[in-house]
């Protein structure tokens, strides 16, 4: 099998073959083209030096000129004297004529160039007296598809002679213009004359280049994120994808189902809020794609989730054990702590302490302290049951009354603000001492409300110690739980000082 | 005459009997994070609504809850009162034994709510701890903060 070298592989390939010799000597040979890695440079420019034209006044490949090929104003000469390389060379203005000459080449700039540099060869030779005014003029610009300038890279003009010391051939080379910032634009590249009626100057163009240097650009990689490959979901999910590529994600979107949710550009992360209860329950499929500017499009790994809308999920949590059962049947929590109820199903659990523990109430669907609660399956539904160890058996120390804090000394708490008080280390509280025997003073209120004392570190439980009532300072004993030595101070009413002061202390 | 005084001296003896059944101990404090045993303005169940009215009294069930062990003995508490119609006072007490006549929480109509703290025992019985409130209507929470066993 014949081997055809290829431009730019994108995989390596192997040939193997037998070189055979008279008698019985034969030797092998492998022949191996790497996949190509780097990029490379090459010219955009169609035949720069028009040297491909057939004739003086015809266009050269690539090149559209105006006026039209063929017209009495030539502006492709052929076999000419004063090419900058070769014998071909464009040649604008140049009459007594006001009009426009335009030279133009459609290019599109890679997206993955790393330098895009254009470059030409410019004579320039006028009738007007050198150093004369501006009259006639060439630019070096850029022009969209639609014919409408985007930038001017050089305006010469017959003042410009001068660096052709007003000799024909005496070309000098403008740019390099850098046009790396219209990567993966496609433009015009223009060279556009203009000459008044008297005194005509010619722009001779040649070697017109526009060099790129590109890099590989593999295609993108993307992945889901978020949720797991498998997952039981419900409710809102947050669909998380996450892309990257050698050079940039220019989109990125989320499918579900085959259908993109969401897509946002030039970012490698896309996050959707994915509402379930829009959709079947059963599986569904999540996946993200990414594309380059190289055209590259990858489509991630499949995830496949099962929406379960009418799912009860039983978490347990506290310091104790107990299990929680269902009627009907399904969740025994325990080990299933998960069940597909139908819709609309009145279900019962039942909390039960294990031995050593106690059950201490309900949270998230289910609230309060009994141990039976009924959840209706309207639609997906957590239920977390808390259950406690007994604490630790501690004793009573007597103290002097000794006052702790008062706020009135350094700061009052505001309104729905918590505040941790050390009380281990003060009134001789030892580091160890569970809870102390305190009277909690709360000091003319502004308003009615309540403060409460509960272990720090834990969110405020609900309860509350000691109920304000506008202007009047009242007091109030109660055991404070510590934690870590510290009780904290929830406030819910208005700016509030107050005081404790403690009498004893468990340890 | 010999009659009536006998009976007199039995009653006598029931009263003694009564209070000796509260005595007991001692025993070690388990201090609790303060949790909501008790509210009546919940809806209505053994430890929810409804409001108490004017004299009466209601048992509610402190062990077995909020981490309270059924082997409790006592119980250290928040007693609080809201949307009090008429000045009153709460009396709290062990579940197996007749009312005695205590006051933990006095409290005025004009008090939009107000608290005290309370030691009290608690019963054997499932519903171990009683309540009553003297006069009006009046919501009342209990946050047990540690008990004694």
């Amino acid at each position: 099998m014949p081997y055809s070298y290829a431009s730019n592989p994108s995989t390596t390939s192997t040939r193997a073959g037998t070189i055979s010799f008279s008698g019985s000597l034969s030797a092998t040979f492998t022949l191996t083209q790497d996949a190509a890695t780097g990029g490379g440079g090459s010219d955009l420019i169609v035949d720069g030096g028009f040297e491909s034209a057939t004739a003086s006044g015809f266009v050269a490949p690539g090149w559209v000129i105006t006026p039209s090929p063929g017209s009495s104003h030539w502006l492709i000469i052929k076999n000419g004297p004063y090419g900058h390389a070769g014998i071909t060379y464009a040649s604008l203005g140049g009459e007594n004529v006001t009009q426009y000459d335009w030279l133009m080449q459609t290019v599109t700039i890679p997206s993955n160039a790393t330098a895009s540099n254009l470059t030409a060869w410019i004579n320039v030779t006028t009738q007007e007296a050198l150093g004369d005014n501006v009259y006639d003029v060439l630019w070096v610009a850029l022009y969209d598809l639609n014919g409408n300038p985007i930038t001017t890279l050089r305006q010469l003009s017959n003042q410009d002679a001068l660096l052709s010391n007003n000799t024909l051939g005496n070309y000098f080379q403008v740019g390099p213009f850098d046009l790396s910032a219209y990567k993966g634009m496609t433009v015009q590249v223009a060279f556009v004359a203009f000459t008044d009626s008297s005194l005509p100057t010619t722009f001779l163009v040649d070697d017109v280049s526009l060099q790129v240097s590109t890099v590989a650009d593999n295609p993108p990689t993307t992945s889901i994120t978020m949720p797991a490959s498998g997952a039981a979901v419900s409710g809102t999910v947050n669909v998380a994808a996450t892309a990257a590529d050698d050079h940039a994600v220019t989109s990125l979107e989320i499918d579900i189902d085959g259908l993109a949710k969401v897509s946002n550009t030039n970012s490698t992360s896309l996050s959707y809020s994915w509402n379930t209860m829009l959709v079947s329950n059963g599986q569904h499929q999540i996946y993200s794609k990414a594309y380059d500017g190289a055209g590259h499009v990858t489509t991630s790994s499949i995830v496949i989730v099962t929406v379960s809308n009418n799912a009860l999920v039983v978490t347990k949590s506290g310091t104790g054990s107990g299990g929680v059962t269902s009627n009907p049947s399904g969740i025994d929590c325990g080990t299933t702590c998960r069940f597909d109820f139908a819709l609309n199903t009145q279900v019962t659990l039942t909390a039960t302490a294990a031995v050593g523990s106690s059950f201490s109430g309900w949270s998230g669907a289910c609230s309060g302290s009994s141990p039976q609660c009924t959840v209706t399956m309207s639609q997906a539904q957590n239920v977390t049951a808390v259950f406690t160890s007994p604490p630790v058996a501690s004793a009573f120390y007597v103290l002097a009354p000794c006052r702790i804090i008062d706020t009135r000394d350094s700061t009052p708490l505001a309104n729905l603000a918590t505040r941790d008080v050390t009380v281990a280390g003060v009134c001789g509280i030892p580091p160890s001492a569970v809870a102390v025997v305190a009277n909690i003073t709360a000091v003319a209120p502004a308003s009615g409300g309540f403060l409460a004392f509960y272990p720090a570190g834990s969110t405020w439980p609900g309860n509350s110690t000691l109920n304000y009532r506008t202007g009047k300072t009242r007091a109030n004993n109660a055991i404070l739980r510590l934690s870590g030595g510290v009780t904290t101070v929830f406030n819910n009413g208005s700016m509030q000082n107050f005081i404790i002061d403690v009498t004893g202390y468990f340890q | 005459m010999k009659n009536i005084l006998r009976l007199t001296l039995s009653m006598i003896l029931l009263g003694v009997s009564g209070n000796a059944l509260a005595q007991s101990g001692p025993y070690s404090y388990y201090a609790l994070t303060p949790c909501r045993a008790v509210d009546t303005r919940e809806t209505n169940g053994t430890n929810g609504g409804p409001i108490f009215g004017s004299n009466s009294t209601r048992n509610f069930q402190i062990r077995g809850i909020c981490g309270i062990p059924t082997g409790a003995k006592a119980v250290s508490l928040n007693l609080t009162i809201v949307n009090a119609t008429q000045s009153s006072f709460l009396t709290v007490w062990p579940s197996n034994v007749a009312r005695p006549f205590v006051s933990m929480l006095n409290f005025e109509a004009a008090d939009p709510s107000l608290a005290n703290g309370v030691l009290v025992g608690l019963s054997s019985n499932a519903q171990d701890l009683s309540v009553y409130n003297n006069s009006g209507n009046v919501h009342v929470i209990i946050d047990v903060t540690g008990y004694f066993q």
